[in-house]
């Protein structure tokens, strides 16, 4: 039967058989990154997103997911970009196997809830598998990419301020840090 | 590994059913545990296009359809609201967002495992399953029955006042299968109904007057247990 | 199949392999659940699927030896086989189930412990654990060009699968060539070429391309666990701490294929024993046996762990008998650098910091003030305990590492190994030892690893090497690329080569 999916914004058909998996699907496709670590949908490495939904991609036939927009890393590269350096910075990333799914969730919990405190990444990120870490790194990466995150925009205005007057003395600062709503980025 | 001859979404519940009858066919829900049991499917019956997926709230309780996700329970303010939680606990557990964004509340219902969790809670919720065939039966009665080719469509759990409901459950490991599962729901009238799941057989309920649940103790879980014996009167 | 009778050993050890040879390809003898017993070669995986139930195998079902304590001398004999081979030394006996057996001591361990005030005395039980990476096993096989049977495996010991494939298939080793890539993981799994053989065979046979991708169930079952051990230790000392004597007995079981036993059991009382300097006398003993459970292989540690769990045990069990803190007992009786190390083959501690590190635990966790129990309240507790464990950097005269590097028209390095990262970060690792004594860039220094037909000779990435036996060979190799770099500059620029340093950036 023929299948198409927007397979990370392009629409991609090909002949498939009714039992081909969409992990199966994409990975025919060229998108390598999306990986396969079980058989009982367990371990979270084939993660992908069906209309913006995390999903394991192992246990979905491709012709479920037909019509649909399906997306991998190999197209979510930038949204990645901004946290993976914090990955690797903390020597989180092993062999690596484990990766891309847990970016892929790493990016839904982010888009869901842009602010996770760290019970909230550990009970989101615990469908993803890891045999290399002790998932410490992988926390701590996210946690600091979030603080660096917030940091960068108060710094931004520090930076700004200083420019003038010497922080301690800058009442707009502080009078503009009070009225400015959080997350702004100027 | 599952191997599939022909993939059909039914536009009707009717086709579905029809199809449903012949047994080297199989309906596709969540498709997880079907894929466990790496069967040789003739026809694929996928039941994503008959609308079955939502979670609407009316007088008389919570309709649910059959293809709601474990997720969509997990999440819904409603459903949480009105148990303090508990269909969140109930789920939380089990072994990833993306899995609970593909089980569905119908398959969980209908394969009567014994580790289910949301069959433990939805029994001390005194839910009714809505079958396409044969109407809505209780689950409790669902539940000692074998499975058969009726179409689960939907599970409603009535609303009769305010409840306090508490779910917990054991596991040797986070995301793990429950070890041991149970739920208690009391209502207004001071009913208390609790059960009992992972026993380790499928989960049991029954009900009587709280504080005499509370006065039984560990006792409880047994006299929970025999109420699932399918040899008891 | 004609495997004209020859037998090799799947463990990635340096030759002569401590392992017996007690493998076939396909043997008729199948000895555990997961024993292969046909290969199914189709054009898809559907196609070998429905190929399976087609195949109807009839067994003669003979009495199993489940259970490695009634292993030694059973009636079953797992391996009848006449052209069993091992290596002299092993001490193996395939009649009795015996893989190999060794005996080592030093001082009379019989009067030290019966003039010990007290003598623990226990036996520790170590069950079977998967490495469980992320990766199962895979490889795949393809005749190139020229050819030669190129493999391409998840492997940790590219150079030892050319040998274990040569072996199995009765080809020379000059026509395979065996290629890792990027791989998810090993932690010693992959010390065993658990998955090549098949595709390599199918491939020379047919000479088409042909890969296996083992399930998870299948790592799980047909793959190469942790020896499951039986440690019995014997602990002699005075009332005032002193520990006098140790003697362990280890009986470990290798399951269906010798591989990696006779070998890992050897370190269950080697890297354990050593650790206390004040013994006057040790005895090791160890029998590795033949069972009808899967074959064991590597896991981190490679029976250090098991032996280090049973000897620290039992002197946590005499610091409570004798109502001393388990950390001084170990300061009183650890091994300090400098001395003779009996039970580690009467090599000297060159190199040791235990004392150091016992210093630092105490202070860290506030040993003196916590131990052993601080309570957290709420019904909570924390519990303190603690135990010494020793290792080396590769095996000593064994393990071999190389290093090629070059300086490319480009400007940049190959660093070329036959080392294996699997997660490990020693390309990373490598490439800075080289970046450091190049002194360029770490971004300058591209790592490549392995291929037998590139890379230069290297044992594989076990035994805790990589770093120290593999970068002692990068060090050198840079060293040496620098030395020429620097002649041949002074030569172009007509100066001295001993002043060129300070011009080098």
């Amino acid at each position: 039967m023929r299948v198409e999916i927007i397979l990370n914004g392009e629409r991609i058909g090909r002949e498939a058989d009714p039992d081909m998996t969409l992990y199966d699907f994409v990975r025919a496709e060229g998108c390598l990154s999306v990986k396969c670590g079980c058989e009982s949908s367990s371990c979270g490495l084939c993660t992908v997103f069906v209309d913006d939904v995390p999903v394991l991609s192992c246990s979905m036939l491709a012709a479920r997911a037909a019509g649909h927009r399906v997306d991998t890393l190999e197209g979510l590269q930038e949204e990645a970009g901004a946290f993976i350096g914090f990955l690797a910075d903390r020597g989180a990333d092993q062999c690596g196997f484990c990766n891309p799914g847990m970016v892929m969730n790493t990016i839904a919990l982010l888009r869901e809830n842009p602010n996770p405190t760290e019970e909230d990444v550990k009970a989101y990120l615990a469908g993803n598998l890891c045999r290399c870490s002790g998932y410490e790194g992988q926390l701590d990466a996210i946690m600091t990419y979030l603080r660096t995150r917030k940091e960068k925009t108060s710094r931004l205005w520090e930076s700004r301020c200083a420019r003038r007057t010497p922080w301690n003395s800058c009442p707009a600062r502080r009078a503009i840090r009070l009225t400015l709503p959080p997350g702004s980025v100027l | 590994m599952m191997t599939i001859q022909n993939y059909v979404r039914p536009g009707t519940l009717e086709e579905a059913y029809a199809l449903n009858q012949k047994k080297a066919n199989r309906v596709i829900g969540g498709m997880l545990w079907t894929r466990l049991e790496n069967p040789r499917i003739q026809t694929a019956v996928d039941l994503a296009d008959l609308g079955l997926r939502g979670i609407r709230e009316e007088e008389d309780g919570f309709h649910i359809g059959a293809m709601t996700t474990l997720r969509d329970l997990e999440t819904s303010q409603a459903l949480n609201d009105y148990t303090q939680g508990a269909v969140r606990a109930a789920v939380c557990h089990i072994v990833g967002v993306q899995l609970r964004n593909m089980a569905t509340v119908g398959g969980s219902l209908y394969s009567r495992f014994g580790f289910s969790d949301v069959t433990t809670l939805f029994l001390a919720l005194d839910a009714e399953v809505e079958l396409y065939k044969r109407g809505r039966i209780a689950l409790s009665a669902y539940d000692k029955e074998k499975r058969d080719r009726d179409i689960l469509t939907g599970v409603v759990i009535p609303k009769r006042g305010e409840i306090r409901a508490v779910y917990e459950s054991v596991r040797r490991q986070a995301t793990d299968f429950p070890i041991l599962t149970m739920a208690g729901v009391c209502r207004g009238d001071g009913t208390l109904t609790f059960s009992v799941g992972a026993r380790p057989g499928i989960a049991a309920a029954f009900s009587e007057n709280a504080q005499a649940v509370r006065d039984m103790g560990p006792a409880a879980f047994g006299k929970a247990g025999r109420a699932g014996d399918k040899k008891a009167p | 199949m004609d495997q004209n009778g020859k037998r090799y050993t799947q463990a990635g050890q340096t030759p002569p392999e401590p392992s017996p040879m007690d493998r076939l390809v396909l043997d008729r003898h199948v000895r555990f659940v997961g024993d292969p017993v046909a290969l199914v070669v189709g054009r898809t995986e559907k196609a070998c699927e429905r190929a399976l139930p087609l195949i109807r195998v009839q067994y003669e079902v003979l009495p199993a030896v489940l259970d490695m304590d009634i292993a030694l001398d059973n009636p079953t004999v797992i391996h009848p086989e006449e052209n069993w081979e091992e290596v002299p030394g092993i001490g193996g006996d395939r009649m009795r189930n015996l893989v190999s057996h060794e005996e080592s001591g030093s001082g009379d361990i019989d009067a030290v412990l019966s003039s010990c005030d007290v003598v623990i005395d226990r036996t520790y039980r170590t069950q079977a654990c998967q490495q469980a990476m992320m990766e199962t096993f895979r490889s795949y096989a393809e005749i190139d060009a020229f050819g030669r049977l190129v493999i391409t495996a998840s492997t940790q010991i590219v150079f030892h699968t050319r040998r274990i494939v040569a072996n199995a298939l009765h080809i020379p080793e000059a026509m395979i060539r065996v290629r890792k890539p990027r791989i998810g993981g090993g932690f010693g799994a992959k010390q065993t070429a658990v998955s090549a053989v098949y595709p390599a065979f199918v491939t020379w046979k047919l000479k088409k391309p042909s890969m296996i991708v083992f399930s998870r169930v299948e790592s799980q079952t047909a793959s190469s666990p942790r020896h499951p051990m039986e440690l019995h230790v014997k602990l002699g000392a005075m009332k005032d701490g002193t520990i006098r004597g140790i003697a362990l007995h280890t009986l470990s079981d290798t399951g269906a294929y010798g591989e990696h036993g006779p070998t890992t059991i050897g370190l269950s009382g080697h890297k354990s024993i050593p650790l206390y300097g004040s013994a006057e006398a040790f005895r090791f003993t160890g029998d590795c046996v033949y069972t009808n459970h899967m074959s064991s292989g590597a896991y981190r540690g490679y029976g250090a762990t098991q032996g280090i769990f049973a000897v620290e045990s039992a002197v946590n069990e005499l610091a409570d008998t004798l109502h001393l803190d388990p950390l001084a007992i170990r300061e009183k009786n650890q091994v300090r650098e400098g001395m003779v190390m009996p039970a580690y083959f009467g090599e000297t501690a060159g190199s040791c910091a235990l004392d150091r590190c016992l210093e630092s635990v105490r202070r860290r966790i506030d040993w003196d003030e916590n131990f052993p129990v601080k309570e957290l309240g709420d019904g909570k507790c924390l519990a303190y305990g603690i135990a010494m464990a020793m290792q080396g950097s590769g095996i000593s005269a064994v393990d071999q590492g190389s290093a090629t590097i070059k300086l490319s028209d480009g400007g940049f390095f190959n660093l070329i190994v036959g080392s294996a990262d699997m997660g490990t970060g020693s390309n990373t690792t490598l490439s800075q030892i080289a970046a450091e004594v190049l002194d360029v860039d770490l971004a300058r220094v591209q790592c490549f690893d392995a291929d037998t037909d590139i890379s230069p000779y290297d044992s594989g990435s076990y035994a805790s090497s990589t770093a120290y036996v593999t970068g002692g060979a990068v060090e050198k190799a840079a060293r040496k690329l620098r030395e020429k770099i620097l002649a041949y500059g002074a030569e172009l620029l007509h100066c001295d080569p001993e002043g060129m340093w300070g011009h080098w950036k």
